[in-house]
């Protein structure tokens, strides 16, 4: 079977340190990248985004945007009693941002209600995808304290780690029904995406590979040769992100 | 003018292909205390293995390596009932070097079992040169037997430093170098470099893009062996990172299995690899 793939998990610009892989510095890699690559679409954020202040990482991650079809961006937040970013809401309406991702460690911030109020009861309410990196300073305790005041975001979460997280991440998929997981390093856990979709079905996976970080053909040739069944592989390459993104509504 | 099929574009293609096949020299087996493995029966690795085309893992259990009064029998046993896909490393635990004695001492009869050792020092917390290791690095320096190390960057008990140490002590013993000193990229390849008896290994490599160019680059394809830490990690996760590296075919096919081959021809019927 040919799948169709969209990357839920990529990353383009230039960290603030230089890295041990090639980054994407400009929309034109981005094109070729996908392009060489097979991907179809993807969900990027910029390192800019975390490394320096999510208002300059915002901006520029706008020019990848248009690099190649079915290219959609996060925008970072900030907690909003701070003020710092205006409406955001309105703002992310306008600008047609539907995901956003959150960098608590890099920006010093706490993931609960206290620190977000309402602005995450709006996000929920119009199902924007939260997007959360274990590799990007998300704590499992930060996540269940955020899910615990926001039970039906929706919530997903990346770069779960090499070592089989099952047992952090299972019971947060089996208490959110807006909880997915993004699949970059599950697929790295031997037969990980085969158990969580066992156990939960395939609508609760996201495809994605964590380039340039990680080579995109490791997530890629797993999920294309997963011991499971051809639809189910196909939502999780694309689909369940796809349909994530149109559900986004601000 | 025609142009053969790609490595890239054949294992998406099939998923595992009878002229590349898989030797991984870097496995495990058994449940783990850290993370949940889905595929750690001996069955259900030979399942994984098929599907990616891995013809032999060498492992050493995690009983072993973790509890030590399992000791080597779970690597025995697993074995004798599986002696066509598998071998072992014996494993050692320098906290009790009274069963280093008796598990050098008897490791003539397990010849159809075990390959060489395996030293898991950042967990055992005792260096890989402390001197309760020697009967095993003897060993395996006396009749050129593999060491499978773990290896990290800037550790104390397996950084390059020490790995360097040994490799010096122990010049016919072929040491492969878990992780190669994750971290410590360069200086993995220049141990391999430097030492004809050294190779870099893969487990935990291939998560970081842009790692394996450096070791290629440094050491050579010839230098580099495959390992995946099975059951922890997925074959075709690590097959299709090796693919995504800007390293030629033939690098690709020294790493999967030419290299491994070649380690372990003294000590396997050549028709199992």
């Amino acid at each position: 079977m040919t799948c169709r793939f969209f990357d839920a998990n990529m990353a383009v610009g230039r960290p603030r340190n230089r890295p041990l892989f090639r980054p994407v510095a400009e929309a034109e890699e981005l094109r070729t990248h996908m392009a060489s690559t097979g991907l179809e679409g993807a969900l990027i954020w910029h390192f800019a985004q975390q490394d320096g202040h999510p208002e300059t990482g915002n901006m520029l991650i706008e020019p990848y945007r248009t690099a190649a079809e079915n290219v959609s961006i996060c925008w970072a937040l900030l907690p909003p009693l701070t003020a710092e970013q205006g409406n955001i809401t309105e703002r992310m309406r306008d600008a047609a941002v539907a995901a956003v991702r959150l960098f608590p460690d890099a920006h010093r911030y706490l993931m609960n209600g206290v620190v977000w109020g309402d602005l995450l009861d709006v996000l929920t309410d119009c199902c924007v995808p939260v997007l959360l990196s274990l590799e990007q300073g998300c704590s499992w305790q930060q996540i269940y304290d955020l899910l615990a005041d926001y039970p039906n975001l929706t919530c997903i979460i990346c770069d779960v780690g090499s070592w089989s997280m099952d047992r952090y991440t299972y019971p947060l998929l089996a208490r959110h029904p807006n909880v997915y997981q993004e699949t970059s390093m599950l697929s790295i856990t031997d037969g990980g995406v085969e158990a969580g979709v066992c156990r939960f079905g395939p609508s609760r996976f996201v495809f994605g590979t964590g380039f340039p970080c990680r080579y995109v053909e490791a997530a890629m040739l797993q999920l294309a040769h997963a011991d499971i069944a051809d639809d189910d592989r196909q939502a999780i390459a694309a689909g369940n992100m796809e349909r994530l993104l149109k559900e986004s509504r601000l | 003018m025609s142009t053969a099929p790609s490595l890239r574009e054949r294992f998406f293609r099939h998923g595992r292909l009878a002229d590349c096949p898989v030797i991984d020299l870097h496995g495990h087996m058994g449940p783990l205390q850290g993370a949940r493995l889905p595929r750690c029966t001996p069955e259900a690795m030979i399942a994984a293995m098929d599907r990616a085309g891995v013809v032999l893992t060498v492992f050493c259990h995690h009983d072993t390596l973790m509890a030590p009064d399992a000791g080597n029998r779970p690597n025995i046993d697993a074995v004798r009932r599986f002696p066509k896909r598998f071998r072992a490393y014996c494993g050692i635990n320098p906290n009790y070097p009274e069963q280093i004695w008796a598990d050098v001492s008897s490791f003539d009869q397990f010849r159809d079992v075990y390959v060489g050792f395996k030293l898991l020092a950042d967990y055992h917390r005792i260096p890989i040169t402390d001197p309760r290791n020697a009967p095993a690095w003897e060993k395996a320096n006396t009749e050129g037997l593999l060491v499978l190390l773990h290896t990290w960057g800037g550790s104390a008990y397996d950084g390059p430093d020490l790995v360097r140490s040994c490799a010096e002590t122990y010049p016919n013993a072929r040491i492969l170098m878990g992780h190669s000193c994750h971290g410590q990229w360069e200086r993995a390849a220049e141990l391999a470099r430097d030492f004809p008896n050294v190779y870099c290994e893969l487990t935990a490599v291939l998560d970081d893009r842009g790692a394996v160019e450096i070791l290629v680059r440094g050491t050579g394809s010839e230098k580099v062996v495959f390992g995946t830490d099975t059951p922890w990690f997925n074959h075709h996760n690590y097959i299709g990172a090796l693919l995504g590296a800007d390293i030629a075919d033939d690098d690709r096919r020294n790493i999967l299995y030419a290299n491994a081959k070649r380690l372990l021809i003294p000590f396997i019927p050549a028709d199992l690899i």
